[in-house]
């Protein structure tokens, strides 16, 4: 628990000016994106929510933070954009929320070695615009980079988004890392050793600055394709990831349909693949040829319309959630040779429910698909019976040889059945770096079980539609006349 | 809005954080709960009677410029500057508004400016025998600033239009607040009985084209009044006269100029190019561009002057101080509460630049002025 004396002493630290413990403060800084997780769910968490918000604008701050937390055992969230839907930046266990967002600058831009020096607070719309005037571009960039850190992509694994097709995940274009770990020392990391901190979610360090590659801006060229058939489509995807696009995409029938319902104009097929690509003239040439030859059984929509959608990736994957108004959203990773069959498993799992699919790119022949389930939050049993579907998804993704994209709070409670042997590593390496287990608490390796009773109640709603519907397909096979003999001695009719 | 409208837009608010992208509060601050994601998940609680409407919660909503950024950049369509109107316009009825934003309505619907200054002395910057309130199809209205702080501004108009003969009246005294700061505060009341007023006057003299030269004006008429009347803004105006001819530079401006989009005449009336054309017409002008301009402009804090004042110069300085970084000699405003608001901030923290509201620079470098042929010159077509 943070008491007065901590206020003060962090004060020292950041200013008056950075320091928060305003209630309605507190309570923003207590919510993701989406902001729809059921109040009851979060208190079966045990969630305590933010008790101090402070707002570094310097390693340096970052670290005597941490020193201090470290030595008086206090809870450590960190957050970047906080658009992310896995809880991954709920401060479960009270204690300080870092914002990071003011560590947004760019130190340096090195054209002719093609890296950038950054702040982890930038966002990575703000870092490719200010790219732009250099003749630079970014590599991996995430579907929300309008809101999202460099940072907090770094942090949540940047596994998929614009870019990873072609140059990697945002791992692959790490140079170097400035750590904070919990006991406030700093560390600069290697491009190897700054993997150890890639997709650790906040849990083993903080990221206040990253060294990241960056690329000659070069030609594009945007196709945008319909296709009917599933098989068809599911193909064209798999073949179209061997020519290394910059970007490729889909959304499904479900995904169109509720986009026109929200006042978009798409056409409603099965598959709807989004391909761009870079490079030289001769080198989109090449390519050209070969995705016409590709998307042969697909129908082709004017580059206009294909740049359009491409210009609109980082809002569309929200455009329709007026229609919940709530949105679930679980995203996994499955090879893209599996695509098909773990989109008719994704239907048969989500019967009954609205939902689309959005898929962002990644690499080594992998999709990660974005489902987004609508509902309404306001009727609150139907609405938590969906967060009992993450483990639906994770056991899906793992038939299939995938896995669940990130962990946070939510997918956290499956990490024995997503890494096995594996969790007793990380719970290691964890507790090496960190031994008070302050950074980022009940997430990841040390998941916080929701209290029992939530647990019982989401196993009902979930049984209580399969039971009904299991009496209901009985019903069809007692004969008629059964039936009528039945309610005739009830009635006490029967001729 | 209705009270059913914000509800669901407080329940399609996905939380993603875009609003802060171009927030010029936030981006000054830094803290969620001045932004409108933080906005939207405090009245959600609220509505749901989970949380207590509290003085910091009130403050933030008065801390919005309301410029309109986070419009641009939500993907879900939530429009908080219409939800802040309305939540304005409650707490303003409710008396829960903060006490300088009461005496600011008080002042607003006595004196018909935010400036507290008599209403009898609106006129006082005309010369006694300027003819006005006379009968004319073209009226140039002066606005609040005009009248009362920045008298530069429409004389400088005036001077070119007299020169060229252009046939305009003016109403002098018996103009009154167009009621912008009087919506933006909340007081639906009062602005619905300005704007009557207004519209009754403008009908009497025979006005059919209004030519504005404060952007808050212009947006106003635009939106709140009754689209029989057409309105142009000054920057409208001149690039029709430079494309016929009749007004030409030819005095060198040797600067590397940066024009600022303010909000209410770039974002919401859609000029963009017409400051830039009239800056271009100007010879030895390098027109240069802040990182982003336009639509996506960043506002310059001058809408929350009121609320914050030392918060309202920090974010101009911040922008000055981008100007500077681009290279810029020169910035150039059409927007007097953007230029009041720059001269403040780079003031306020010790920053060199020459800054200039468009008008003021005009007659300095206007060689030629031929005489209008028609009255009518200045109709949209």
């Amino acid at each position: 628990m943070v008491i007065t004396k901590d206020i003060a002493i962090l004060t020292d630290i950041v200013g008056k000016e950075r320091i928060s413990t305003e209630e309605s403060e507190l309570f923003c800084y207590s919510r993701d994106l989406g902001n729809s997780i059921p109040d009851e769910l979060l208190k079966a968490y045990g969630m305590l929510g933010a008790e101090v918000v402070v707002l570094p604008k310097t390693t340096e701050e970052v670290s005597a933070i941490l020193e201090y937390a470290y030595e008086n055992d206090i809870p450590i969230t960190t957050r970047g954009g906080g658009s992310w839907a896995l809880g991954g930046v709920l401060p479960m266990d009270g204690g300080i929320v870092i914002d990071m967002c003011r560590m947004n600058t760019i130190k340096t831009v090195n054209k002719e070695d093609g890296y950038v020096d950054v702040g982890a607070g930038i966002s990575w719309k703000k870092l490719m615009d200010s790219l732009k005037t250099y003749g630079l571009m970014v590599g991996a960039h995430p579907s929300s980079a309008v809101s999202a850190t460099v940072g907090g992509f770094i942090a949540t694994g940047g596994g998929a988004g614009t870019g990873v097709p072609k140059y990697g995940t945002v791992g692959d274009q790490v140079l170097s890392l400035k750590v904070v770990l919990s006991s406030g020392k700093i560390i600069q990391t290697d491009p190897w050793n700054s993997w150890l901190f890639t997709g650790s979610e906040g849990t083993l360090g903080i990221v206040t600055e990253a060294t990241v590659k960056v690329f000659p801006l070069r030609e594009e060229k945007h196709y945008l394709y319909y296709f009917d058939s599933l098989e068809q489509g599911t193909e064209a995807l798999r073949k179209l990831s061997n020519l290394e696009p910059y970007q490729l995409s889909f959304l499904d029938r479900g995904f169109l349909s509720l986009l026109n319902q929200a006042g978009e104009h798409f056409l409603e097929r099965e598959l709807a693949v989004s391909v761009g690509i870079t490079g030289t003239e001769e080198e989109l040439k090449a390519k050209d040829v070969k995705i016409t030859q590709i998307c042969a059984a697909g129908q082709p929509q004017p580059e206009y319309v294909a740049r359009d959608e491409f210009e609109n990736r980082f809002k569309i994957g929200l455009a329709f959630k007026c229609l919940g108004p709530s949105l679930f959203v679980q995203e996994i990773r499955v090879p893209l040779r599996f695509l098909k069959d773990v989109l008719d498993d994704i239907a048969k799992l989500l019967k009954g429910l609205t939902w689309g699919i959005e898929s962002l790119g990644s690499d080594a022949g992998s999709i990660v698909l974005s489902v987004m389930i609508l509902g309404d939050e306001r009727r609150e049993l139907e609405y938590l019976q969906t967060f009992s579907l993450s483990a639906g998804f994770a056991n899906l993704a793992r038939k299939y040889c995938g896995t669940v994209y990130g962990i946070g709070l939510h997918n956290a409670v499956n990490m024995r059945g997503i890494h096995n042997e594996g969790l007793d590593v990380m719970r290691d390496i964890r507790l090496s770096l960190d031994k008070q287990n302050i950074l980022n608490p009940g997430k990841t390796t040390h998941p916080r079980i929701p209290g029992i009773f939530v647990y019982m109640f989401m196993f009902m709603m979930k049984t209580v539609p399969f039971l009904v519907r299991f009496i209901l397909d009985t019903m069809k096979y007692i004969p008629t006349g059964l039936l009528r003999f039945a309610f005739g001695i009830v009635g006490g009719n029967i001729k | 809005m209705t009270e059913q409208e914000i509800i669901e837009q407080v329940y399609t608010c996905a939380s993603c954080g875009y609003c802060r992208f171009g927030c010029p509060v936030y981006n000054e601050i830094g803290f969620e709960s001045l932004t409108v994601r933080g906005r939207m998940q405090i009245l959600k609680k609220i509505l749901e009677g989970k949380m207590e409407l509290t003085k910091p919660i009130i403050e933030s909503i008065y801390m919005c410029a309301q410029c309109e950024n986070c419009n641009i950049r939500c993907p879900t369509g939530v429009d908080f500057v219409k939800i802040s109107e309305a939540l304005r316009e409650t707490l303003l009825k409710n008396r829960l508004a903060p006490e300088v934003q009461l005496m600011l309505t008080e002042n607003l619907a006595r004196d018909s400016n935010p400036f507290r200054e008599p209403l009898e002395e609106r006129g006082a910057w005309l010369p006694s025998d300027y003819p006005q309130c006379k009968k004319s199809e073209n009226l140039y209205f002066v606005g609040c600033t005009g009248s009362y702080s920045l008298n530069r501004i429409p004389k400088s108009i005036m001077r070119i239009l007299d020169n060229i003969g252009f046939e305009y009246t003016l109403l002098g005294s018996e103009e009154r607040c167009c009621g912008s700061p009087i919506l933006r505060a909340g007081d639906r009341e009062t602005a619905t009985k300005t704007i009557e007023r207004n519209v009754e006057k403008f009908k009497s003299l025979g006005v059919k084209t209004i030519i504005t030269s404060c952007a808050g004006c212009h947006k106003t008429f635009l939106h709140d009044y009754p689209s029989e009347f057409n309105f142009v803004h000054y920057t409208q105006l001149f690039t029709k006269l430079i494309n016929e001819g009749v007004l030409v530079f030819e005095k060198e401006l040797n600067e590397k100029v940066i024009y600022f989009d303010g909000c209410d005449l770039g974002r919401h009336s859609g000029i963009y190019e017409e400051p830039r054309e009239i800056l271009r017409a100007i010879p030895g002008v390098e027109l240069i561009e802040f990182q982003y301009n336009r639509e996506e402009a960043e506002c310059c804090g001058g809408p929350i002057l009121g609320a914050n004042a030392e918060l309202a110069r920090k974010i101009a300085a911040t922008r000055v101080q981008e100007a500077i970084d681009k290279g810029a000699t020169f910035l150039v405003t059409a927007c007097p509460t953007c230029l009041l608001n720059f001269k403040e901030g780079a003031r306020t923290a010790g920053i060199q630049l020459q800054m200039q509201d468009l008008p003021l620079l005009l007659p300095k470098y206007v060689k030629v002025m031929k005489k209008v042929q028609t009255a009518g010159a200045v109709k949209d077509e």
